[in-house]
């Protein structure tokens, strides 16, 4: 499903009512990480190989966004989020819940990349589909996304 | 209800202070000098009482006995000395007004009628003491019993302060590990990602020279990413050792307004903010680790210059109070708390608004600061109400050299 056509990075936007509708028709990832640097790395990594992704870097705007997009449409929404734990204001835990207890938003695959070490398991974490311990290995990071981007319909 | 309660009250404390009263009023009763008043006062009262039934039963009776009564009623109440003194006033009240022919000039004849009576009452009252003694000595052990019960009690909870307070300490330092390796983590993430990014972008499309401004790019962050990991280190250790008391303090005679004059004069030429300095005693001698001491001040003064808007000012002053020198650093920033005013010395503590601020940190300067300070024999703490900022203060003993 490798798309070359990449949505710029929106950084730290309260919902996604100014992005285009034609953007988000095409699968993109959502990445969210309080640290900025982090975030423009995964960002770019998976942009390098050709994935369309919207960044977020304050917490709260999110479900916010999540909730835009769902009005628009199912498809809409992102095929893969990946999402940091530790982070003020909302935390990823309420924001994993939250989406694992509500449609259409539970389909959305969640990828926890996590500086914790104490989650060791994706039962730790309700709603995440797996975990990824930081620092990680970009080679597993991206095999991970492929995994999850491939079950997507038509996708490779 | 609340008037029903509060009527209730002084009822209860008035029959708090009767029983009191009455505690007090018997104690009084049973001392000893009461003995010897209470003994004249009964075998006063028997005389009178003796002539009344003679008045209406003529017929011969002991009139001795109630005089023995007496005594072994005085001697169960108020003990020994007031007993036989109650057999000697009765003994003179009987030979004296009760039968005034009972004792004759013959010594032995007196012996011989007396001593049954006397011998008798000695025994009684003997026995009567001994019985006494025992009771308070039974008495005097339940009240060391309960004595070493209180004693024991007051450890027990001096013993469960401490316990929690180890279980505090050995929280904070599972949390410190904790956070620790987290944000140790989380520049390695961005260090080993970039690296191996550079090396993906290589090993795939070669040295192109997008691919050399792409591994600049990455280099220099990977740089800034790696020193702040090297800060942290730092920091780290630095609370670790200050802590553990691994390195002691190098402890000379410094003058504390002359270390606040330097470091506020670094830091005005770094921030280029006003910072006011006010020494309110000519002399401010300390007994100090004068390089841990700047350290603090560094934090306290930085910290006041980060986080406060920059038409304002910083206050600094310092003053002498009794046997402490007293520093105080104010900044007009945002109100803190009760709550995070307990908090914000905790390793890896920040404050939410700090969190969302564009400094950086890790929250660990005023740990360190706290220990450093704390190690010092003195006191670190922070102060803030609304619309008046947040002063910082750390209370210092003097030196003994120092003029009062």
């Amino acid at each position: 499903m490798k798309d070359t056509s990449i949505v710029n990075p929106i950084l730290s936007i309260d919902d996604g009512s100014s992005i285009p509708q034609t953007e988000t028709e095409r699968p993109y990832i959502l990445v969210v990480d309080d640290d900025q640097s982090i975030l423009s790395m995964l960002m770019s990594l998976l942009e390098s190989e050709g994935y369309s992704c919207v960044g977020f870097s304050e917490s709260q705007g999110v479900l916010p966004f999540l909730q835009e997009m769902g009005k628009r449409g199912e498809r809409h929404l992102p095929a893969l989020i990946l999402l940091d734990l530790m982070m003020p204001k909302v935390s990823g835990y309420y924001i994993a819940r939250w989406l694992s207890e509500h449609e259409p938003y539970n389909h959305i695959p969640i990828l926890v990349i996590t500086a914790d070490a104490r989650v060791r398991d994706k039962s730790n974490v309700p709603g995440a589909e797996d975990i990824l311990l930081k620092p990680f290995q970009i080679d597993a990071l991206i095999t991970k996304v492929e995994h999850y981007l491939s079950r997507l319909p038509g996708g490779s | 209800m609340q008037t029903r309660m509060s009527g209730q009250r002084p009822q209860k404390r008035s029959l708090q202070e009767h029983a009191q009263h009455l505690i007090v009023l018997i104690s009084l009763l049973r001392s000893t000098w009461f003995g010897y008043v209470a003994g004249l006062l009964l075998v006063g009262t028997l005389v009178p009482l003796d002539k009344v039934i003679d008045y209406f039963s003529p017929s011969p009776i002991f009139d001795s006995a109630p005089f023995a009564l007496v005594s072994v009623l005085v001697a169960l109440i108020w003990g020994l000395g007031p007993a036989l003194f109650t057999i000697a006033i009765g003994l003179f009240v009987i030979a004296e007004f009760i039968s005034p022919g009972l004792l004759t000039p013959n010594i032995g004849k007196d012996i011989a009628i007396l001593s049954p009576f006397v011998v008798m009452q000695i025994v009684v009252v003997a026995t009567a003491i001994c019985f006494e003694v025992a009771r308070r000595r039974i008495l005097s052990a339940q009240q060391m019993t309960q004595a070493y019960a209180r004693e024991l009690e007051a450890a027990n909870q001096r013993l469960v302060q401490v316990n929690e307070q180890l279980e505090r300490a050995n929280y904070l330092k599972d949390y410190v590990i904790l956070r620790s390796s987290h944000e140790l983590r989380t520049p390695m993430t961005t260090i080993l990602g970039r690296t191996q990014q550079a090396l993906y972008r290589l090993n795939r499309s070669g040295e192109t020279p997008e691919n050399w401004s792409a591994l600049r790019q990455y280099l220099e962050i990977v740089e800034v990413h790696a020193q702040n990991l090297r800060i942290l280190i730092d920091d780290l250790f630095d609370l670790s050792s200050v802590h553990s008391g691994q390195y002691p303090l190098r402890l000379t005679q410094c003058d504390l307004g002359s270390l606040c004059r330097d470091v506020i004069e670094d830091q005005q030429a770094f921030s280029d903010r006003s910072i006011e300095l006010e020494l309110l005693s000519d002399s401010l001698l300390i007994q100090a680790d004068d390089k841990r001491l700047v350290q603090v001040l560094v934090n306290l003064v930085n910290n006041a210059v980060k986080y406060s808007s920059e038409n304002t000012t910083i206050h600094v002053r310092v003053r002498l109070e009794h046997t402490h020198v007293i520093l105080e650093v104010h900044n007009e920033s945002t109100a803190l708390s009760q709550e995070q005013l307990e908090q914000i010395f905790e390793p890896f503590y920040r404050t939410l608004d700090a969190e969302n601020s564009p400094v950086k940190g890790w929250g660990l300067g005023l740990a360190i600061s706290k220990e450093i300070v704390e190690r010092h024999g003195g006191q670190i703490w922070a102060e803030s109400s609304e619309g008046k900022g947040i002063t910082f203060f750390v209370k210092l003993p003097i030196s003994q050299d120092n003029p009062a």
